[in-house]
């Protein structure tokens, strides 16, 4: 269900293609997207660069973390080591990012 | 890589840790990834307990007396668990572990092979798991995929054709078309001959409506439905 929403939610962004929790974040691009669709004043999407992936890392967390009150759970270093993200550790972000956004009501739930 | 491991306890004895050969092997394949996730779930549990005052050091250690698993489910759920034992001694322990997991399964969440023994023991690989099924399946029971409406989908649409203009900026269907620059922004967009977009100013709306109106009526068959007065004097 996670990963549907995710999909809905980027679905407008060129550029992303959420098929999995691992490689489709790889570069950092996916996470700005989703960040982007909640708050798309909070930086330019389309100046975004999918070879820098440990900046769009830092950017979607920080901002995330800044208007969002989401914990930065990642760390870009470890996420550019792996060869791809482990899929746990995005599930988790993720899941949190989605339940700040339900707290600060920009989210609705089946509730 | 089977491995018996020395592992100190609360108490200074020596415990064993002990593999489950079914368990999540792919936590087992790649050390590097065990770190990882560790990590990530240590920082998502402190990011909940730190609202009841509390933090855990060591994933594997601190939720062997079920305390701070309490809390921790208290916190994600919104909920009061029952009152746990404040005892010290290891049948206490179980008790309050086994709270937290019938609060769990309670929910409707299966927990598969996890007992509160194992998880007083200190087996690793089982609180590991625990967290885990928490995060996967607890954590947000109400999620809903949102059908985007017509009207977001729209107003998405009218922000993607936009978004190379700078001076328009749509957020609404009312305010942010007053200018006039979004209309012409969306037609030169698609027939960039028939509006002269760099001659267009952000403070004659008028000038601004009026061109795309007529451009969209004469060229797109677009018939007027709007005027220009109406959108200027009209707040929506």
């Amino acid at each position: 269900m996670l990963l549907d929403w995710c999909r809905a939610k980027t679905e407008p962004y060129e550029g992303v293609n959420i098929r999995n929790f691992s490689s489709s974040w790889k570069d950092g691009i996916a996470f700005c997207a989703l960040v982007h669709r909640f708050f798309p004043d909070a930086f330019e999407y389309y100046t975004l660069n999918p070879t820098k992936p440990k900046e769009n890392f830092e950017l979607a967390f920080s901002t995330a973390e800044r208007l969002a009150g989401c914990p930065p759970l990642l760390d870009p270093d470890d996420l550019i080591r792996m060869k791809e993200p482990d899929w746990k550790c995005v599930y988790t972000y993720i899941q949190e990012f989605y339940r700040c956004l339900v707290e600060k009501g920009l989210v609705k739930t089946k509730k | 890589m089977d491995q018996d491991q020395d592992q100190y306890d609360a108490d200074g004895e020596i415990a064993y840790m002990h593999q489950e050969d079914d368990w999540d092997r792919d936590m087992l394949l790649d050390p590097a990834w065990e770190k990882q996730q560790r990590k990530t779930f240590t920082a998502w549990c402190n990011s909940h307990l730190r609202k009841a005052g509390t933090q855990i050091d060591n994933i594997e250690e601190d939720f062997r007396d079920g305390l701070k698993l309490m809390l921790l489910l208290e916190v994600i759920s919104g909920e009061r668990l029952a009152k746990p034992e404040r005892g010290k001694m290891r049948v206490h322990k179980i008790s309050n572990v086994n709270k937290a997991l019938n609060f769990i399964t309670g929910k409707g969440v299966k927990l598969v092979s996890i007992g509160a023994e194992e998880i007083v023991d200190g087996n690793a690989k089982m609180t590991l798991g625990m967290i885990w099924t928490i995060i996967l399946r607890f954590a947000i029971q109400d999620i809903s995929v949102e059908e985007t409406s017509a009207k977001e989908g729209l107003l998405l649409w009218c922000q993607r054709k936009t978004a190379p203009y700078k001076n328009v900026n749509i957020q609404n269907f009312h305010i942010s078309w007053k200018d006039g620059l979004g209309f012409c922004a969306l037609i030169h967009r698609h027939r960039p001959e028939l509006i002269d977009y760099a001659k267009l100013r952000k403070d004659d709306p008028m000038t601004n409506l009026n061109t795309a109106f007529d451009v969209a009526e004469k060229y797109l068959d677009i018939p007027k439905m709007l005027d220009a007065e109406g959108e200027q004097t009209v707040t929506h």
